[in-house]
């Protein structure tokens, strides 16, 4: 058996130490350049940012706290500046199919200008239109069509009506048409008189009216061909005028953007369309319900018309330097792919080019698009959106209810946009590899994954770069300075939140958190360094502040409800500990482990489990206890006893197997009927062959413990058990250390169930001495064997056959 | 039958026949009357010679629209005018009763110019819409309009679709007793409407006989005196026109019957023609 060694306070300090020699203040630490402690995801970064073939976006996962974001953002903000600027975008409409609004990409930075040239362009085009429509020349060409095509039919009717009052008829105007009738002395002839006239006369005056009548057919049946005429004639004049006001002002902006094909294209689209609508164009506004329902209702007004020759900047990049690089905090689908609104019109919903808005994805086309994994996965339909903008290549603006088949009202379907963009999504390790597993187009879409560490050895140059990464944030957050002791205050709180001496903690937001309230604490001292002082007070303010239920725990323990010994020695009782997590606080406190055994088949009773509050782990823990005892106490005998495992005084759940080694000690003492010190608590969990191995939160399971005792007032026997590996995660308070130091409080690292046994029984454990050989006489385990031989003899002798029925039987010496 | 000099507007006979001029001249008319307080009276009348060509046997009409041909009859015409009739009795009804204007309406049957020339003796004054531009013939005025207004008998006022009553009311100035009638309308119109008069005095400048001027002051209306070389219909009506006068009063002597459509045709807004007083 190894010698037990105690741990001497100097067995706790940190490796390396911090040379806080070196400077006054982190005003004297230059800043850092680059990432600590994150190769692994520098490395995945750098590829994914410098990949630019498709799938190559990035996912960084890690916990909480860990500066993804902010190191992505760095990385990617070296990147952007070199990068250009991608093209601003606009909706206009679409003159051949209003349903499909029209894309243009402008240089970046152009767009704002190319929407003030249009508004200024169109105004300068009404302008000119009214005064080209309002000329006299205009009027009187225009009178001339109208006068020429009106008095034709007019003048025909006149004069067939005089050739047919020559001959003695009349034209008259019924209420709805025209029609002869024979006339005697200016009126019209009465039926009899007619009937007077001689047969002849009467023919001849009926075939008078038929021919009358058919040419007043005839001139009426031209009057619609005569309309069109006249219809095409002035509107050919509009067009020779307007062509001619328009003209100049529309080949001033199209000679200004002749290096843009598309916007060319688009001008003509527009000249046309002015050309054609000069007329309802040059119309004086309406406003409000009177342009709804006021004249000419049913038909654009000019309000309406002139918003189609609008531009709707969708993105403007006047302010981008380089690449953009977008985070989208909301990514809704809307927010992401873009939405089309609505406007309420007399009930009904109505829509164009110009309520198009854009989504992160438009604005961060051409650089980077950062988004929350959580979020992104819990807003409805948002992830399938990117994903299919991501496959496609084309970001096609359409509401849900499109995308879905949902809706089939008219809306506007715009022209989609080439997407070449690298997401960078941020996330949980877990939806990291939940994605990974059921989602089989996420490794194509992300192929870089970006794993993200939380802590970082404590090496030389990690701690160098880490008082750096210290000194940088203090300024980036315009915090006051730290001296060396704030410093190493700090970097044993990283230590403590890593759960290792040799490590630092690398989630970042719990460090600046620290370090915005010890500034805190130190602007209300009125200093203007951050010292020590201030920062232990800061982390023990975030203690305070989350210990309640410690406190709770260690009152009741206190006042005896809670049942924990730490003065006497007991039979089958050891002083486990426990570890409670409450959100980001974690506490120790000794809980009571009782065994009893009697005879039995061999099994080992983990009460917990049979009420069904331990959990597996447990289990397994309690079940190799019984594996061991028969392996090493009773190799060539059935193990018979029946034992009874159980934490006293808990009512919830227990998991983990790091009470193992006390549960089988406190066997071992029920078996040998040896006592356990009480003064000692235990934790550590064991494996069959009786190798101590390490378990989880023993900083916080010392200190629990420790608090208990000092609670009772130490009196250098209190101490704690735990694995030797356990030794380096150790970040203890420094009153813990102060009382290791005084030696009135203890730590032993133990390797072996043996060493275990002799510290807290005060009895040597006792070692064969050959194979197979016993244990010496007296010894711990030379009383366990002993005690199962025994049981297991009793169990043989009940084991017995009873006696047949029948003449009882002689015995061979009585015979 | 009495005579009735037209120094007062008690009473305006319109002729309705529901056409948009006729509706128009309805609107005057009762603006008209609702300044002087008068009553209106609305008359439709149904043409004779209509219903005569609708009792002949081969009685056939070409459709406005559709110039499609259609044989007709007398009921056929008699519903429809019927028809019209109710409408032009509609419209009297609700905007009379929009301006609290007293009013009648009647129906009569018979040659419609000789039924407005026997409402002239009956009334002050004869209110007709200028009429639809006619396919008959190329006119500034329907033909019943321009029947009476060529008859210079009585008041005629002769509206256009548009006519606005609150704007400067014109006289062409005439210094006879047909005249002074004209004078004392347009005084009158003048006055109730808060309106200037515009004189328009033809031939050489001249100053304005003092009586005007004093009859004038006593009715406290502003005199705006305009001279024009000649008194020619044209020039008259663009002058009118020129100033944005509402009604041209003219004394129908001044004018032949040709040249009172052609003032008629120029002239946008109303002409008040003042004739020889029905007796």
């Amino acid at each position: 058996m190894k010698k037990i060694r105690e741990l001497a306070v100097e067995d706790l300090e940190f490796h390396p130490p911090l040379d806080a020699a070196q400077f006054t203040t982190t005003d004297d630490i230059e800043d850092l350049d680059g990432a600590v402690g994150q190769p692994r995801a520098v490395a995945a970064i750098e590829l994914g940012v410098g990949m630019v073939e498709d799938g190559y976006n990035i996912f960084a996962f890690g916990l909480p706290g860990t500066g993804k974001e902010s190191l992505i953002r760095e990385y990617l903000s070296k990147t952007a500046t070199s990068r250009p600027s991608p093209s601003d975008l606009c909706y206009v409409h679409n003159f051949e199919d209003q349903h499909r609004p029209r894309l243009l990409a402008l240089p970046s930075g152009t767009g704002a200008e190319f929407r003030h040239t249009m508004a200024q362009l169109v105004e300068e085009l009404l302008t000119a239109l009214r005064t080209a429509l309002d000329s006299e020349e205009y009027h009187t060409r225009q009178q001339v069509i109208n006068d020429e095509f009106k008095e034709r039919p007019d003048r025909d009717l006149r004069a067939i009506a005089d050739r047919a009052k020559a001959e003695g008829l009349a034209l008259l105007r019924t209420p709805v048409g025209l029609a002869f009738a024979p006339l005697r002395e200016g009126e019209v002839i009465s039926g009899e008189d007619f009937e007077q006239l001689p047969k002849e006369e009467q023919e001849r005056l009926k075939e008078r009216m038929n021919a009358y009548q058919d040419e007043v057919q005839r001139t009426l049946r031209q009057i619609p061909k005569l309309n069109r005429e006249r219809r095409e004639r002035l509107r050919d004049l509009m067009r020779e005028v307007t062509s001619l006001a328009v003209g100049h002002l529309m080949d001033e902006t199209r000679k200004k953007y002749e290096q843009l094909p598309h916007v060319v294209e688009y001008l003509e689209a527009v000249r046309t369309d002015v050309i054609e609508n000069a007329k309802d164009l040059a119309e004086p506004e309406q406003s409000g319900l009177s342009a709804l329902l006021g004249e000419g209702a049913g038909r654009p007004d000019s309000t309406s018309m002139l918003k189609r020759f609008q531009v709707n900047l969708l993105v403007d990049h006047a302010e981008t330097d380089g690449a953009p690089i977008v985070h989208e905090d909301n990514p809704t689908y809307d927010n992401l792919i873009g939405r089309i609104e609505h406007l309420a019109q007399l009930g009904a919903l109505v829509t164009d080019f110009t309520l198009i808005k854009a989504g992160a994805l438009h604005r961060a086309n051409g650089g980077y698009l950062m988004l929350e994994a959580h979020k992104l996965l819990g807003n409805t339909f948002a992830w399938e959106g990117l994903k299919r903008a991501l496959q496609s290549h084309r970001l096609r603006i359409e509401s849900l209810g499109q995308a879905l088949s949902l809706v089939s009202s008219v809306t506007l379907e715009p022209e989609p946009m080439a997407l070449q963009v690298q997401v960078i999504l941020t996330g949980s390790p877990m939806l990291y590899y939940l994605l990974c597993q059921h989602d089989p187009d996420f490794e194509e879409l992300f192929k870089v994954g970006a794993d993200f560490d939380d802590r970082m050895d404590r090496t030389e140059d990690n701690l160098r770069h880490y008082v750096q990464l210290v000194a940088k944030l203090v300024r980036e957050k315009s915090l006051m300075p730290l001296d060396g002791s704030g410093i190493g205050r700090l970097t044993e709180h990283s230590a403590r939140i890593a759960g290792d001496r040799r490590k630092l903690t690398l989630q970042i937001a719990t460090i600046v958190d620290v370090l915005r309230e010890a500034n805190y604490l130190a602007s209300q001292d009125g200093t203007t360094i951050v010292t020590e002082a201030h920062v232990d007070r800061a982390i023990q303010g975030r203690v305070y502040r989350a210990d309640r239920l410690r406190d709770r725990f260690q009152e009741e323990i206190g006042r005896g409800r809670i049942m924990i010994d730490t003065t006497s020695a007991v039979v089958g009782q050891v002083n486990g500990i426990s570890v409670i997590s409450f959100g980001n606080f974690a506490f120790g406190h000794p809980s009571r482990i009782t065994a009893r055994v009697r005879l039995g088949q061999g099994n080992v009773v983990d009460i917990e489990r049979e009420v069904e509050l331990g959990g597996p782990i447990h289990s397994k823990g309690v079940l190799i206890l019984g594996a061991y005892l028969g392996a090493r106490y009773s190799p060539d005998k059935p193990l018979s006893l029946a034992a009874s495992l159980v934490f006293e005084q808990t009512y919830a759940g227990v998991e983990g197997d790091s009470a193992s080694l006390a549960e089988l000690i406190a066997l071992i003492s029920a078996i040998a009927d040896v006592p356990i010190r009480q003064s000692l608590a235990v934790t550590g969990s064991v494996n069959q062959r009786g190798q101590v191995q390490a378990v989880g939160g023993v900083t916080e399971k010392i200190e629990g413990f420790f608090d208990i005792c000092r609670q009772r007032g130490l009196t250098g026997a209190e101490g704690v058990l735990l694995p030797t590996a356990n030794v380096e995660n150790l970040v203890l308070r420094r009153e813990v250390r102060d009382a290791i130091a005084q030696g009135r409080f203890h730590i032993y690292p133990v390797d072996e169930v043996d060493q275990a046994i002799e510290l807290l029984t005060n009895q040597e454990a006792g070692e064969r001495s050959i194979k197979d050989g016993p244990y010496p006489a007296g010894t711990v385990n030379a009383l366990v064997e002993a005690r199962l031989a025994s049981l297991a003899q009793v169990r043989k002798d009940f084991n017995v056959p009873a006696p047949a029925p029948g003449p009882a039987p002689v015995a061979k010496d009585e015979a | 039958m009495t005579t009735r000099p037209p120094e007062a507007i008690r009473r305006i006979t319109v002729a309705l026949d529901a056409s948009a001029s006729s509706l128009a001249a309805l609107e005057a008319a009762l603006d008209l009357a609702a300044q002087w307080g008068a009553e209106v009276e609305g008359v439709f009348v149904e043409d004779i010679n209509l219903l005569r060509w609708a009792s002949l046997p081969f009685a056939v009409e070409v459709g406005h629209v559709s110039g499609e041909f259609r044989k007709s009859t007398r009921p056929d015409v008699e519903r429809q005018l019927q028809a019209l009739a109710d409408r032009a009795r509609g419209h009297l009804r609700h905007a009379a009763d929009r301006r609290r204007v007293r009013a009648s309406f009647r129906t009569v049957q018979g040659n419609v110019v000789k039924a407005l020339r026997a409402a002239l003796g009956e009334t002050d004054v004869v209110a007709i819409g200028r009429g639809e531009r006619p396919r008959t013939g190329r006119s500034g005025l329907g033909s019943t309009a321009r029947a009476l207004a060529g008859g210079r008998r009585g008041l005629v006022f002769v509206i256009s679709q548009r006519v606005r009553l609150a704007s400067p009311v014109a006289l062409l100035f005439n210094d006879s007793a047909a005249g002074s009638r004209a004078l004392t309308i347009a005084l009158g119109v003048a006055r109730r409407s808060a309106q200037p008069l515009a004189i328009i005095i033809a031939g050489a400048s001249a100053d304005l006989p003092q009586e005007l001027l004093d009859r004038a002051e006593h009715e406290a209306v502003e005199l705006r005196p305009y001279h024009v070389r000649q008194d020619s219909p044209s020039r008259v009506a663009a002058l009118a026109h020129g100033i944005s006068a509402g009604i041209l009063v003219v004394s129908a002597e001044q004018f032949s019957p040709d040249e009172i459509e052609e003032v008629a045709s120029a002239f946008a807004g109303a002409l008040l023609l003042v004739g020889e007083p029905e007796s």
